[in-house]
């Protein structure tokens, strides 16, 4: 079979959006693509351990808002390039990551869930009362001059978010087709079935929980700079722990299209619903489609889709 | 019979809160031994079961597998050195195909043993499996809608897919017929011939005769009786805990 292979397709979809980047002169398109392209990096990265181990994370917000609150920290002590920010959010979460894994995934089921929903409410507490980053009172971050080759620091920041969507959405890939996706996908089924099979379940977990930690901290890594000012409720926004579950819920988690789907769906949705309605409405959207999706299509779009080819298949040969 | 052990468990103990399910089991499994473990209901079988395969730990008690202590060792660890298990209620990984089913014990233990990994992949070895337990033609399907018969078998077949030294064949024949259950047996008769000691456990008393060269009997978390299967079933004191005074 001489098919291309579906690495090449968000590559090419990248590509595209840079172009389309270089050509649209509205600054708008880049605010709001930055979004969508930030939830993305989230639901795939939520995916990584929520979806494909079924370890379902609800401290999204935890995770984000330790790189953004890096980036803080970095602004106030020497400005470092951007780059150098994410990745070392990438680290500081997906360490924060290891060491959750090893508190709390010895917890099954809602045990785990409530046990991250903590680990964000705890964070958020000692952010407020850390006064350097500036505590409840937030952060103002001035954006550094514009780079070289980008019309302008907007724009800079959302081919820095195209980037990382188009590495988190490769890695989940690579993940889901490896043999640690072949591992998550028994935890998921059963984890007492897949340790007694020899899957080593603990190091999967927590390989996944600082995959999926680390990306979501890289994510958050340049938000303070794109929304130039930081408080602990913007950056452990609710909205971040219930996108980035309800987006793979709603494109499919067994896949790792299925995030992407989601996260474009329904954050372009949101996008739209605040500029036209009311910025208000967006968790109620997210609320209307998560039920309808849950009852009407609980594997999400993808599963929609699979099921169909499934049917046209078995009519083909019967 | 004076090769060394293959399995050495020596004085087990397990209490859950005041209840003693074990209370100091020792149990021997030679190479390529038939070993029957009977015992009326609540009485330890299982939890035995869950402390050899690593599934729970004894809370006191070695177990030897080849000559290495292994009982503070997690379960993945203990099936990629021999011991596999198979489970009362037949616990499919649902979302896979049948020969998906197998490629996770190919892959996640086979592999870590000497001379793994190699030769035919891992999808014909699954085949071979399958064709060898009855479920070639079931391959593809989806392993959450085989009936209760071909979930035993998948069970099985995946067990053996983690190439085992001693299998732990937990109730495989709940509940099936007659006809069923002889498939079973002949099954793990295949699998004794080519070296894999089995530990079976089981209800159906024809089944145990019929299979073992020794029976281990357990009453209330003790070991009462361990000799051949004749004269287990002849022991006073087996014959009062399954029948009462």
């Amino acid at each position: 079979m001489t098919r291309i292979p579906s690495w090449i397709w968000p590559i090419i979809i990248a590509v595209l959006v840079f172009a389309a980047s270089r050509v649209v002169k509205n600054e708008y398109y880049m605010f709001a693509g930055y979004v969508v392209l930030q939830y993305i990096v989230l639901a795939s990265a939520w995916n990584i351990l929520g979806g494909y181990s079924g370890y379902v994370n609800f401290g999204s917000a935890a995770f984000f808002a330790i790189g953004a609150y890096g980036t803080v920290v970095l602004d106030k002590l020497w400005q470092p390039p951007l780059v150098v920010a994410i990745f070392l959010g990438g680290i500081v979460a997906s360490l924060v990551g290891l060491v959750t894994a090893y508190l709390t995934l010895r917890l099954r089921g809602v045990f785990f869930a409530i046990a991250t929903l903590a680990l964000a409410i705890v964070l958020q507490t000692l952010v407020v009362n850390w006064d350097y980053v500036g505590g409840p009172l937030g952060y103002y971050s001035v954006r550094p001059d514009s780079i070289v080759g980008f019309p302008s620091y907007v724009n800079y920041l959302f081919v820095v978010m195209l980037v990382l969507a188009l590495i988190t959405v490769l890695v989940a890939r690579a993940i889901e087709w490896s043999f640690i996706g072949r591992g998550l996908a028994a935890i998921r089924d059963n984890e007492l079935a897949a340790e007694c099979c020899g899957v080593p379940t603990l190091r999967l977990k927590v390989f996944a929980t600082m995959v999926s930690g680390g990306l979501m901290g890289m994510a958050g890594a340049p938000f303070p700079y794109y929304i130039t000012y930081l408080d602990p409720n913007s950056a452990f926004s609710l909205a971040y722990g219930i996108n980035s579950i309800a987006m793979p819920l709603i494109g499919g988690m067994t896949h790792w299209i299925g995030p992407v789907i989601g996260a474009v769906l329904l954050a372009v949705i949101q996008q739209v619903a605040t500029v036209t309605i009311s910025s208000e409405l967006n968790l109620m959207i997210v609320g209307g489609l998560l039920i309808t999706f849950i009852t009407l299509a609980p594997n999400g779009i993808v599963g929609l889709f699979e099921t169909y080819r499934q049917q046209r298949h078995e009519h083909a040969s019967p | 019979m004076t090769q060394e052990p293959l399995l050495d468990a020596t004085s087990i103990r397990k209490r859950f809160g005041g209840f003693v399910a074990l209370d100091a089991v020792d149990i021997i499994v030679r190479p390529g031994e038939r070993v029957g473990l009977i015992g009326p209901n609540g009485s330890g079988k299982s939890t035995l079961v869950n402390c050899l395969s690593g599934a729970i730990t004894s809370d006191t008690g070695t177990i030897c597998f080849g000559g290495r202590a292994i009982e503070k060792l997690p379960a993945h660890q203990r099936t990629r050195l021999g011991i596999v298990r198979t489970f009362q209620i037949p616990l499919p990984f649902a979302s896979m195909t049948v020969v998906g089913n197998l490629t996770i014990p190919l892959r996640f233990a086979a592999r870590h043993r000497p001379g793994g990994g190699q030769g035919e992949s891992d999808l014909e070895q699954a085949l071979l499996i399958l064709e060898n337990v009855g479920l070639r033609n079931k391959a593809h399907a989806l392993s959450a809608g085989l009936t209760q018969v071909e979930m035993r078998k998948l069970e099985l077949a995946r067990a053996i897919a983690a190439h085992p030294k001693l299998l732990i064949a937990d109730e495989t024949m709940a509940g099936l017929s007659n006809f069923e259950v002889d498939e079973i047996i002949s099954l793990l008769l295949k699998l004794n011939k080519q070296g894999i000691a089995i530990i079976m456990i089981e209800h159906i008393m024809r089944a145990v005769m019929a299979f073992s060269q020794r029976a281990i009997v357990l009453v209330a978390g003790k070991k009462i009786a361990d000799d051949s299967p004749d004269v287990v079933m002849n022991n006073a004191e087996v014959v009062r805990a399954y029948l009462g005074e």
